[in-house]
């Protein structure tokens, strides 16, 4: 049965071949040959495509189409069996070698570790403060500086002031101006005064002490006829050398080297 | 030029004679007290002082010789004496200009005592931290429980420190009172952040140490408080002053990234080591 349908496949195509060298013999004819010769030439077209179906026949005829069946089947078989083989093996190496395994796994936890760790060190970042206690304190100790420096600067400012006030005729604004800045420096030192025991700020510390205490006088002096705790402060002003120690000082906190 | 000498010498003299005839004897203790203090001679002040205080209650320099001998007994070590007179100065010049400085002795003394076991003390913190009129003081002991070890006591000085940050025009002052709340709980920063509609920027500023193999740095910190954290890094963590790449200095780069402001992710390798910039 399955023979027959091949033969008559082949037949069928024999047929269709035919039909297209006769559309083909009808394209020469319109070209102006002549028909003897058409006829001729038809006749042996068509005997040539006879032989051709006997060969085709003949090959065809000598096809065992049932061994060729069972040897394509036998190959497919042959084929399946084989990639079946290297999952099996695959199986075999997988739970017939605990050690691999654990190898593997291990490994595959290790790697995931080592992502884990790229992750959390590159990933986003996060939206809560994260600072260790010593680097709050060395902020602290930073900005502290910072007060420092400005505190002397401003110090020195209100110190010279009235350090160089005539004698006479003393002005009521600028000594009540000077009482409020001295106010407002005392005030500025209480806040970094606690970190003046820090060792970089500790030479700092009696210059910021003594001039403290000039600012205590100052913030006192609203009137110029006060002018006896006015001499007082210029005396220790002059006496003790202060605006040298607060030079020496600010030079000191401002340049590393020294 | 002897002449001239002599002069000057004589209008010096006649000066401090008239300066001392114009004083009243108080007056003249106080000042001698003062130079004594000037000096670090505690002791030598405090005798000088007494004489003031006990033959002068009346006088205009009784309250001042109150607050220096409290001073003198500080340095000494008698804290207890310190608060006992900063509390009098304090009570007898309500008005005067040593009341906030008497205020501030009182919570710094009382401070003290209470870290090394005088619980009692605290009542003299809160009663100031409660304090609605006296301002310097509410702020000066907030800042002043934010050290304390028993968190639950620090965390009673967060209202304020979130008022500092509102209210305050003084950078310094918000940026004592940012540190401060990092003292006491870095988590609870976001949400002062946001409810005291600050710009809720931050920084991740992260160093890795390329000979470590290890993170030398890796701190994140509200942006307002990058630069300071930028350079306290140079005190003591890692200095990053000195590191230049092509010419360009590390440092000045990083801390114009941080007045910029925008977000994003910059990073610079060295030999030595990785920065990563992040400002989110």
């Amino acid at each position: 049965m399955f023979n027959e349908k091949r033969k008559k496949l082949i037949e069928t195509l024999s047929s269709e071949q035919q039909r297209d060298l006769k559309k083909e013999n009808t394209t020469i004819s319109n070209n102006g040959d002549s028909i003897s010769q058409n006829l001729s030439g038809l006749k042996k077209i068509q005997d040539y495509l006879y032989e051709i179906k006997k060969d085709i026949q003949n090959e065809a005829r000598q096809i065992n189409w049932e061994k060729s069946t069972s040897e394509i089947m036998q190959k497919v078989k042959i084929e399946g069996d084989s990639s079946q083989s290297t999952a099996k093996g695959f199986l075999n190496w997988f739970f017939k070698a605990p050690y691999k395994l654990g190898f593997a796994v291990v490994s595959i936890i290790a790697f995931g570790f080592i992502f884990l760790f790229l992750i959390e060190r590159n990933g986003p970042m996060d939206e809560q403060p994260i600072i260790p206690a010593n680097s709050v304190e060395n902020m602290e100790n930073t900005l502290s500086k910072n007060e420092t420096i400005e505190y002397l600067r401003q110090s020195s400012i209100v110190l010279s002031s009235i350090a160089n006030m005539p004698t006479n005729g003393l002005d009521n604004d600028l000594l009540k101006l000077n009482a409020k800045h001295a106010r407002s420096l005392l005030l500025k030192k209480k806040y970094f005064s606690q970190n003046l025991n820090n060792y970089e700020l500790a030479n700092a510390q009696s210059v910021c002490n003594q001039v403290e205490y000039l600012l205590y006088d100052i913030s006192q002096i609203e009137n110029s006829t006060d002018t006896d705790s006015l001499n007082n402060v210029r005396n220790l002003i002059q006496d003790k050398k202060i605006m040298l120690k607060i030079k020496l000082v600010q030079f000191e906190l401002t340049n590393k080297e020294v | 030029m002897q002449l001239r000498l002599k002069t000057t010498a004589f209008i010096l003299l006649l000066t401090l004679t008239l300066m001392s005839a114009s004083l009243s004897e108080d007056q003249i203790l106080l000042q001698k007290s003062k130079s004594l203090i000037f000096d670090n001679k505690w002791q030598e002040a405090v005798i000088s002082l007494d004489k003031v205080i006990l033959k002068y209650p009346k006088s205009s320099s009784f309250t001042e010789a109150l607050f220096y001998k409290g001073k003198c007994l500080e340095e000494i070590g008698d804290m207890i004496g310190a608060l006992d007179l900063y509390q009098k100065c304090f009570k007898t010049d309500k008005n005067g200009g040593l009341k906030e400085d008497s205020q501030i002795a009182i919570i710094d003394i009382s401070y003290k005592l209470y870290s090394s076991g005088g619980k009692e003390n605290l009542k003299n913190i809160l009663q100031f931290l409660n304090s609605e009129t006296d301002t310097v003081a509410r702020y000066y002991a907030a800042f002043k429980l934010s050290y304390a070890k028993n968190k639950e006591i620090a965390k009673l000085g967060i209202p304020v420190l979130k008022e500092i940050i509102m209210e305050e025009k003084d950078n310094d002052l918000k940026n004592r009172a940012k540190i401060a709340i990092l003292r006491i709980d870095p988590s609870i920063m976001k949400d002062v952040e946001i409810e005291t509609k600050s710009d809720q920027k931050m920084i991740r500023f992260s160093i890795y140490s390329k000979e470590r193999k290890t993170m030398a740095i890796d701190m994140t910190v509200p942006l307002s408080l990058a630069d300071l954290l930028v350079n306290s890094l140079d005190e003591k963590e890692f200095d990053i002053s000195d590191i230049n790449i092509n010419g360009t200095n590390i440092k000045k780069t990083i801390l114009e990234k941080i007045q910029e402001a925008k977000t994003g992710i910059l990073t610079f390798e060295t030999e030595d080591v990785i920065i990563i910039i992040q400002i989110n």
